[in-house]
C-alpha cells in the first residue's frame, strides 16, 4: 500500500477539527505509518488546549463602564432602535417586581405606558457619563447662571439647576444630551460619599404626573415627573426610597400611596 | 447576531490581550474597535459575520496602533523610555509557559495562532481577519505552531535516559 499523500496543512486541520469528512480516513492512515507526526500533533493539540486555558484565565476586567457603553451604543447602531425598545421593556419587567416588592398600585397604572424617552435617555446617559467618575463633564457647575441660561435656550423653557446640597450632593457639571424625542439636559450631582445622581430634564410633553413614577433600568433606579413644561427623571444606583427622597427635593409630589 | 455581542466583546478582550499583553492596553484596543465600528456599522452587512467583522476591526487598530507608536520611538528617540518597550510582552501579566512563549513569537505567528486557538475562527475566517490568503494562514500557523512546540520542549527538564539496557 502507497503511503497516503498528506499535506501539512491537513494535519493542522486535523488538530483543529477543520478537516473536510473525506481526509479524515486519509490523514489517520498517514499517521498510522507515522507514529512521529502523532507525538507532534499531539503536542500541537496540548498547546492549542493549553493555551485557551491560559488565556482564559487571565482575569479580564470587564466592569470598565466606558467600554459597556460603547458596547451598548454599538448595539444600537447595528439594530436600529433595539436596545431602547429592550431598555424599555426591561423597565417595565423591573416595574412589575417592584410592584410585587411593595404592593403599591400606584405603579400599575403605568406599566403599561410608554417610558418617557427622557427616563431612557438619562439612564444611558447616566451609564455614559454619570457613573465614570474619570470621565469630565461638558459643562462645569462653575457657572450654575450660565449652565441655566444655556440649557434654557436649547430646551426652549426655563429650566433651573436644582441645588441639592441638603441631601449631600454637590452639582459636578452637565451636558446636552440629543434624545430621540428632543434635547435632554443631563445634570450630574455626586454625593459626599462618591456616588453619582444624574438628573435628566426634558422639555417635550409626556404623560408623566407631578408625582414620581419609580423603575429600576439595568440595576439603576429611576425615577421621574412632571413639573410645570417640564420632565424630570432622576437615576443613580440607589434605593428607591432615597430617590424619592432627593426627588421630592428638586420638586417631585410623593407617589401616591407611599407609606 | 447582535444578541451575542457581548460574548464578541469578551473575545475581543481576550484576542487584545494577547495582542498587547497588557490588560491596559487591551481594554483601550477594545474600546478603539468598538468606537470604530460604532462609526462603520454602516459598512456592517445585516446578516453577515459580525464576530470576524469585529475582529477584522480590531486587527486593523492593533495596526495602526502599533504604526503610530513606532512612528512616536522613530520621532522622539529616548525622550519616551516607556514608549520604547515592546508592547507584546506577556509575561507583564505574570504569566508563564505557553504564553511567556507565544508572546515571543512574531506577530503574524502569534495572532494566527490565538485566532484559530482560542477564538475557534474558521481558517478561512482567519484569514479573512487578517487580511491574508488562506496559504499564508496555514504557514503562519504551522510555523507558530512548530516554534512554540520547541521553545516548550526546552522549558521541559532534562529527561533521564535510560541507558544501561544494552550493556
Amino acid at each position: 500500500m502507497n503511503a497516503p499523500q498528506i499535506q501539512e496543512e491537513e494535519l493542522h486541520a486535523f488538530v483543529d477539527g477543520q478537516l473536510p469528512k473525506g481526509r479524515c480516513r486519509a490523514v489517520l492512515a498517514y499517521l498510522g505509518q507515522h507514529p512521529q507526526e502523532i507525538t507532534r500533533l499531539a503536542a500541537y493539540a496540548t498547546q492549542k488546549e493549553e493555551l485557551r486555558r491560559q488565556l482564559e484565565a487571565i482575569e479580564v476586567p470587564n466592569g470598565n463602564a466606558t467600554t459597556a457603553e460603547l458596547e451598548r451604543a454599538l448595539a444600537d447602531r447595528l439594530s436600529g432602535r433595539s436596545y431602547r425598545e429592550w431598555l424599555r421593556r426591561v423597565a417595565a419587567i423591573a416595574g412589575l417586581l417592584v410592584v410585587g416588592w411593595w404592593s403599591n398600585n400606584f405603579y400599575q397604572q403605568h406599566l403599561t405606558e410608554r417610558l418617557p424617552d427622557v427616563v431612557v435617555e438619562a439612564a444611558q446617559a447616566h451609564h455614559i457619563f454619570g457613573a465614570d467618575l474619570s470621565r469630565p463633564v461638558e459643562l462645569t457647575a462653575a457657572s450654575r447662571v450660565d449652565m441655566a441660561a444655556w440649557f434654557s435656550d436649547r430646551l426652549g423653557k426655563l429650566v433651573e439647576i436644582p441645588s441639592l446640597r441638603p441631601a449631600g450632593l454637590r452639582l459636578v457639571g452637565g451636558r446636552l444630551l440629543a434624545g430621540d424625542d428632543g434635547p435632554v439636559a443631563q445634570l450630574i450631582y455626586e454625593h459626599e460619599d462618591g456616588y453619582r445622581l444624574t438628573l435628566g430634564v426634558s422639555a417635550e410633553p409626556t404623560d408623566s404626573g407631578p408625582e414620581i413614577e419609580v423603575v429600576t433600568l439595568e440595576g439603576l433606579t429611576a425615577g421621574y415627573w412632571l413639573e410645570g413644561a417640564l420632565t424630570y427623571a432622576l437615576v443613580g444606583s440607589t434605593s428607591a426610597q432615597q430617590l424619592v427622597a432627593i426627588a421630592t427635593q428638586i420638586g417631585a409630589d410623593q407617589p401616591r400611596g407611599w407609606l | 447576531m447582535i444578541e451575542d455581542l457581548p460574548e464578541h466583546v469578551a473575545g475581543l478582550r481576550r484576542y487584545a490581550l494577547a495582542l498587547t499583553g497588557s490588560r491596559y492596553e487591551a481594554e483601550d484596543l477594545v474600546q478603539e474597535t468598538l468606537t470604530r465600528a460604532i462609526g462603520g456599522a454602516r459598512s456592517f452587512r445585516k446578516g453577515g459575520n459580525l464576530r470576524g467583522w469585529l475582529f477584522s476591526i480590531m486587527h486593523n487598530a492593533f495596526i495602526s496602533s502599533v504604526r503610530s507608536r513606532r512612528t512616536a520611538e522613530r520621532e522622539l528617540g529616548d525622550d519616551l523610555p516607556e514608549l520604547r518597550q515592546p508592547p507584546t510582552q506577556l509575561d507583564r501579566l505574570e504569566v508563564r509557559d505557553v504564553l511567556a512563549a507565544l508572546s515571543r513569537l512574531p506577530e503574524a505567528q502569534r495572532v494566527a495562532l490565538v485566532l484559530v486557538a482560542l477564538e475557534d475562527f474558521s481558517y478561512s475566517e482567519a484569514a479573512r481577519v487578517l487580511g491574508v490568503p488562506l496559504g499564508t494562514l496555514m504557514s503562519r500557523l504551522a510555523r507558530g505552531r512548530e516554534a512554540l512546540r520547541r521553545a516548550m520542549n526546552e522549558d521541559e527538564p532534562p529527561r533521564l535516559h535510560v541507558v544501561g539496557d544494552k550493556q
